[in-house]
């Protein structure tokens, strides 16, 4: 059990630094500019000059994947922190304290995790507007709830714990206990709800773009090439495939790496 | 220092109320060291939490009065309570293996209380804490500095757990049962290790126990209590050889007899 746990973990880790290479290696270089038409190149297939081929407007499709995947990345990242730090924030407070603060913040949790995620993503998008940042807003806001409710466990676990009575009888305060006294000891488990909620926020980034109403076009992401390559899915597969590999490849890292982090059950 | 007058800690359950403590009064000097003993469920650990200001709960009921230096520790808003506790009282309790935080440095947790009450540099800090480990036994104190509690031993523990609570120089120590989770000499070691900290430095001590030897061994005064109430307070020698109570009889008889030899222990 336990090395199969380091096995995904490590092929987990791989794919996801390779994928990474390549990302960081298009801010040093990139073969073509990933929104540079080309009318002649239009559907080129895989070559030498373009190695995973050109779109419907002559654009290098492995420049416009690098792009991609960087917006990709920066969404859920930023996904990430709004929704995990405030989640964690939320049941550290509802999960220490209890009481009546805790029935409040976590109804409303309730009320919000009420709605499928992508459901409530699409109703705040409808109400603040497409784009990039108004993507990672909605998704954070979107992943609140789930935080919420690990941190909270975990905090309502670690509450009653004879070291955080030590740390009373120290005199420390409570805001002091929750930071550097029981949060260090749920790290482990909220990394593996990390793990999870970038895998999250990768699949409802590229479907939100698959939709239109994410990143906005001529911007490149995964799930933007996805839906502007469907129309040519019988004509030139190479489009679609390679952006859906990348995609496929992402969650499969992160699925790995987090089943790796996971504690032994 | 302390004086307890009338304490009584209710718990309001949704049925009757049960009343764990009942009219319990006493005064502790300073540098004085008590031993509170009794059986599981006499009311000696609750009288202990609630010195402690761990009873807050609204669902407890304290009726009477506990004074610290004149002042009423039931009455205490959070803030004096965070000052109170660590720099004017610190207590340990009975688990060793569980009292330190798993995923911080001992060098960490001993300096807790300093980042909190005092206002220290980080060197400072770090020789306090060093001295400190020393002062408890942990002879190796550098090393134990940067260790892991999961590489200590429960008697190495409950040594941190003791410099961890009395870096800050409290008046008071409470020992909720320090030394039941741990084998006999050590017992003993952890025994000399608060009477020396008693002698040198004035600390007063509760010792709080239902090994009525251990308390013979470490306290002056005794108080006997018996389901919540005090049966019989005094000195801990005329206690110990003439109990006036019923109940203190039958909890010295019930002492297993061992023939003893000659300097068993040290503290006399």
């Amino acid at each position: 059990m336990r090395k199969e746990k380091k096995r995904s973990f490590l092929l987990g880790a791989s794919i996801l630094i390779v994928l990474f290479c390549f990302v960081l290696s298009s801010f040093f270089y990139m073969p073509y500019d990933p929104n540079q038409m080309d009318n002649a190149n239009k559907f080129a297939g895989v070559s030498f000059a373009h190695w995973m081929g050109c779109d419907n407007f002559g654009r290098d499709i492995y420049s416009r994947i690098l792009q991609g995947t960087r917006t990709t990345f920066l969404v859920a990242f930023f996904t990430i922190i709004i929704g995990g730090g405030i989640g964690t924030a939320v049941g550290a407070i509802t999960g220490y304290f209890g009481g009546w603060i805790d029935e409040i913040l976590m109804r409303l949790n309730d009320a919000v995790a009420a709605f499928p995620n992508f459901l409530l993503a699409l109703v705040v998008i409808s109400l603040i507007g497409p784009g990039t940042f108004n993507v990672i807003m909605a998704l954070g806001i979107v992943f609140i709830p789930g935080f919420a409710r690990i941190a909270r466990g975990e905090f309502l676990r670690c509450r009653n714990m004879d070291y955080v009575k030590s740390a009373k009888l120290m005199g420390a305060g409570p805001f002091r206990i929750i930071i550097f006294h029981i949060f260090p000891n749920t790290i482990p488990v909220l990394l593996s709800a990390v793990t999870i909620g970038f895998n999250n926020a990768v699949i409802a980034e590229a479907g939100m773009s698959f939709l239109g109403i994410g990143v906005q076009p001529p911007d490149a992401s995964l799930g933007r090439m996805l839906s502007e390559a469907q129309a040519y899915l019988f004509s030139t597969p190479s489009y679609a495939f390679f952006p859906g590999m990348v995609v496929v490849l992402l969650v499969l890292g992160f699925s790995l790496l987090g089943n790796g982090l996971e504690r032994k059950a | 220092m302390l004086k307890v007058k009338e304490l009584n800690i209710i718990f309001q359950d949704r049925g009757k109320p049960e009343t764990a403590v009942k009219q319990l009064s006493f005064d502790m000097r300073e540098g004085e060291r008590i031993g509170i003993v009794g059986e599981s469920g006499s009311g000696k650990t609750m009288t202990a939490l609630a010195i402690a200001g761990l009873l807050m709960r609204k669902d407890v009921k304290k009726q009477g009065e506990i004074l610290w230096e004149g002042k009423n520790i039931l009455s205490f808003h959070n803030k004096e309570l965070c000052q109170y506790r660590g720099k004017e009282m610190g207590m340990i309790f009975q688990e060793p293996m569980t009292s330190l935080n798993p995923v911080k440095k001992i060098g960490w947790q001993m300096e807790e209380s300093l980042r909190i009450h005092e206002k220290f540099t980080k060197k400072e800090r770090y020789e306090r804490a060093i001295a400190q480990l020393m002062e408890v036994g942990l002879l190796d104190a550098k090393k134990v500095y940067h260790q892991y509690p999961h590489e200590l031993s429960g008697g190495m523990r409950q040594r941190v757990m003791i410099g961890a609570a009395l870096i800050c120089n409290p008046k008071l120590m409470i020992a909720d049962e320090p030394t039941t989770a741990l084998d006999v000499t050590v017992q003993d070691q952890i025994l000399q290790l608060l009477k020396k900290r008693n002698k040198e430095k004035k600390t007063g001590i509760l010792f709080i126990s239902h090994d009525l030897e251990l308390v013979q061994k470490l306290c002056e005064r005794v108080i006997v209590m018996h389901k919540g109430m005090i049966v019989e307070k005094g000195l801990a020698r005329e206690v110990f050889t003439s109990p006036s109570h019923e109940y203190t009889k039958k909890l010295i008889a019930s002492i297993p007899k061992v023939e003893r030899r000659k300097g068993d222990s040290k503290l006399g």
